[in-house]
């Protein structure tokens, strides 16, 4: 589960890293209020707050001057449509007198082993760094039973040219940023940049946590959050839905890479998936209903491919469970839908099926013909 | 011949009596597998369907010389489960369990350094050595016996491409899922040498997604020492970036994991890339043609030179 950037730096604060003053806004209203906070003469930057990348460019973050610009940057972003998703939150900061920017984080790195990334070139994105400045990211692999050694890091700030006079202060950094990523179970924690003010002080100007769905049993200090977050909600029902912005198919399949692939096949009949569903673990008339209504009411989805072929999962289950939902919302499923069964009792699933009046394929190449069919009279 | 398991592998399974654990029990023995114990704390000097019950895997090895099993334990305590069987000693493990936190994996991952254990998985449907033993959940119908190796991060598509090796009558000597997280206990490049030492395998089939390095890695070691005839198919071509598809390890970060990557890594490798499961059929099976004819002429030639 990603946080938003507010979220993130509420964290990082509990964890004694230094944010710039700031107030969430949800509305413009609440304006005077988060001048006062911050203190009119440090006032400000507005952020959307979006669980995306990219909002600079599209305009999701402003600097402003006056209480007016200020006024206008907060209604302009509130609303804002970024990749898909609207801005129902903006953060409005202090501004910062910035001397350097750098780059510093938590992953998990393909050696199963935690890794610590400092880069000089901060205020881009790792990938930007990653190709223009390959050589600027050092990285440190921690083993566990080690954790992070404070020389550690200072060989990896020196090895990368940093003066002296920032070790001690990312020394502490990095120890609170290993602590939250442990202690929250994060797979990634990231300050960039991480800002050194003219005053010699370093502050975490912009944050991303990411911390580990599987692990949220045991946060309950995470619970109101996941509460808000559609796709989480559908997690609980066993639905793992993802948006995949635009397109017009929505995939309803069984495995991961199973979907992956069909989202592949989607595209080589020169159309996209609009969303992405992995009923693995929601094979009864609870997850079918929830899975149905989202690609009934998703205005993007106007047809609906389910391929699915199940080994955990049994093909009859699939089909009671899923006329049983098409029936709760009211006896026929308003959107075309071809329907390829194959697998763990795929006889009795497709029985089913025919008896209800729909028409399923065995093979994944009669299935993707008539989806292709469909697609080309559409056009 | 196969790998990691065969008729002869001594199975427990870790959590029996559950509900996986026990509708899945049956249908590993009914593959041939030779399940000699079950593990639930608890439960131990009971059994189920005539198989001993013991509370610890330690236990179950040294009353019934166990030395795989099969971890159907809940997310919450499986990865206790799997570092309870490391430390027993157990050769190979095969993690079902969906689901497992992944700090909880990078402590099961420091407990396996430098033992014997061989992870696979978890978030997998386990391996299969078909009509011997079965280790996972995989639909047995999709399996018959024969020459291909087949090793996959994803259960549903390996299913598929299975189902249709088995169909052009490309039977199975071992079928490994690695599994969808972002740590595995066992990667492609780890299975490879197993493989290309195995001499009943005659053709490798490499089911890959975008993500992770894993892909890559193999391809360099297939340039680097693989004579066998290897086909592959990468799912997730179409993925957007910086979005977990399904798999938390199908995700495409840091400019690292791309499609194209790992489509480069194998052409460059020599390994033939398919769109379809049906069109990696058939790659294959040209391939092994190929490569029949190759050793015939050869065998031809040595006679001439006598």
């Amino acid at each position: 589960m990603d946080l938003m950037e507010h979220q993130a730096k509420e964290i990082f604060l509990q964890y004694g890293i230094p944010v710039p003053k700031g107030m969430v806004l949800y509305h413009e209203s609440a304006l005077a209020d988060a001048l006062s906070t911050i203190g009119v003469d440090k006032f400000g930057v507005v952020k959307a707050q979006v669980l995306t990348g990219g909002r600079g460019e599209v305009g999701g973050i402003k600097v402003v001057d006056s209480l007016t610009q200020a006024r206008e940057a907060v209604r302009a972003i509130l609303g804002m449509r970024i990749k898909g998703l609207t801005v129902e939150k903006v953060l409005v900061e202090e501004k910062l007198d910035i001397k350097n920017e750098y780059f510093i984080g938590i992953t998990i790195d393909p050696e199963s082993l935690p890794a610590l990334l400092i880069s000089p070139k901060g205020g881009r994105d790792i990938e930007q760094i990653a190709k223009e400045f390959p050589t600027a990211i050092g990285k440190y692999l921690i083993r566990l039973k080690n954790g992070l050694p404070s020389f550690e890091v200072i060989e990896l700030a020196k090895s990368l040219g940093l003066h002296h006079t920032l070790w001690g202060g990312l020394v502490d950094i990095a120890g609170k940023l290993y602590k939250a990523f442990c202690e929250k179970e994060a797979t990634l924690i990231e300050v960039n940049p991480l800002v050194e003010t003219e005053g010699g002080k370093l502050i975490a100007a912009d944050g991303l946590l990411n911390v580990d769905d599987n692990a949220l049993f045991r946060h309950s200090e995470f619970s109101q959050l996941r509460k808000e977050l559609r796709e989480m909600v559908l997690k609980d029902k066993g639905v793992d839905y993802i948006d995949l912005g635009d397109g017009e198919v929505g995939l309803l399949c069984a495995g991961a890479g199973m979907t992956m692939l069909t989202m592949d096949l989607v595209v080589q009949l020169g159309a996209k998936a609009r969303c992405f569903i992995d009923m693995s673990h929601g094979v009864n008339p609870v997850g079918f209903t929830a899975a149905l209504e989202v690609l009934a009411s998703e205005p993007g989805v106007r047809y609906v491919l389910v391929n699915m072929f199940g080994g955990l999962t049994r093909m009859d289950e699939v089909a009671k469970s899923m006329l049983q939902a098409i029936e709760s919302m009211g006896a026929k499923f308003p959107k075309p839908m071809v329907i390829r069964l194959q697998g763990t009792n795929v006889d009795e699933g497709q029985r089913i099926m025919r008896e209800a009046g729909y028409e399923v394929y065995s093979e994944l190449e009669e299935v993707m013909a008539t989806l292709k069919k469909i697609l080309e009279v559409a056009r | 011949m196969s790998i990691l398991i065969d008729k002869n592998t001594r199975v427990a399974v870790l959590g029996m009596t559950g509900r996986q654990g026990s509708f899945h029990t049956r249908l590993m023995r009914e593959e041939g597998t030779n399940v000699v114990a079950g593990v639930v704390p608890g439960k131990g000097g009971q059994n189920f369907e005539g198989i001993p019950v013991y509370d610890t895997i330690l236990e179950a090895r040294l009353r019934q010389d166990v030395n795989a099993c099969v971890v159907f334990v809940p997310a919450p305590a499986a990865a206790q489960s799997i570092m309870n069987a490391v430390d027993a000693g157990i050769e190979v493990i095969s993690a079902i369990t969906d689901g497992i936190p992944i700090h909880d994996m990078l402590k099961v991952m420091e407990t396996l350094k430098g033992t014997h254990t061989r992870l696979i998985g978890p978030n997998t449907p386990g391996l299969i050595t078909p009509k011997q033993a079965k280790l996972g959940i995989m639909p047995s119908r999709a399996y018959k016996p024969g020459c291909i190796a087949v090793m996959s991060r994803s259960g549903s598509l390996s299913y598929e491409v299975c189902d249709e090796l088995s169909k052009a009558n490309l039977g199975q000597t071992t079928v490994v899922g690695i599994g969808g997280d972002r740590i595995p206990g066992t990667t492609f490049a780890d299975l490879l040498p197993l493989f290309e030492a195995d001499p009943e395998t005659k053709g490798i089939v490499i089911i890959g997604e975008i993500g992770g390095v894993d892909e890559e890695r193999a391809a360099a070691i297939i340039k680097e020492s693989c004579l066998k005839p290897v086909v592959a198919i990468i799912a997730g071509e179409s993925a957007p970036l910086g979005k977990a598809m399904g798999h938390a390890s199908a995700i495409i970060t840091q400019g690292k994991g791309t499609f194209k990557s790992k489509i480069d890594a194998f052409q460059n490798a020599g390994v033939k890339v398919a769109h379809t499961p049906k069109c990696l059929v058939q790659t294959l099976f040209g391939l092994l043609q190929e490569k029949s004819r190759e050793s015939a002429n050869h065998r031809c030639g040595a006679r001439q030179d006598t």
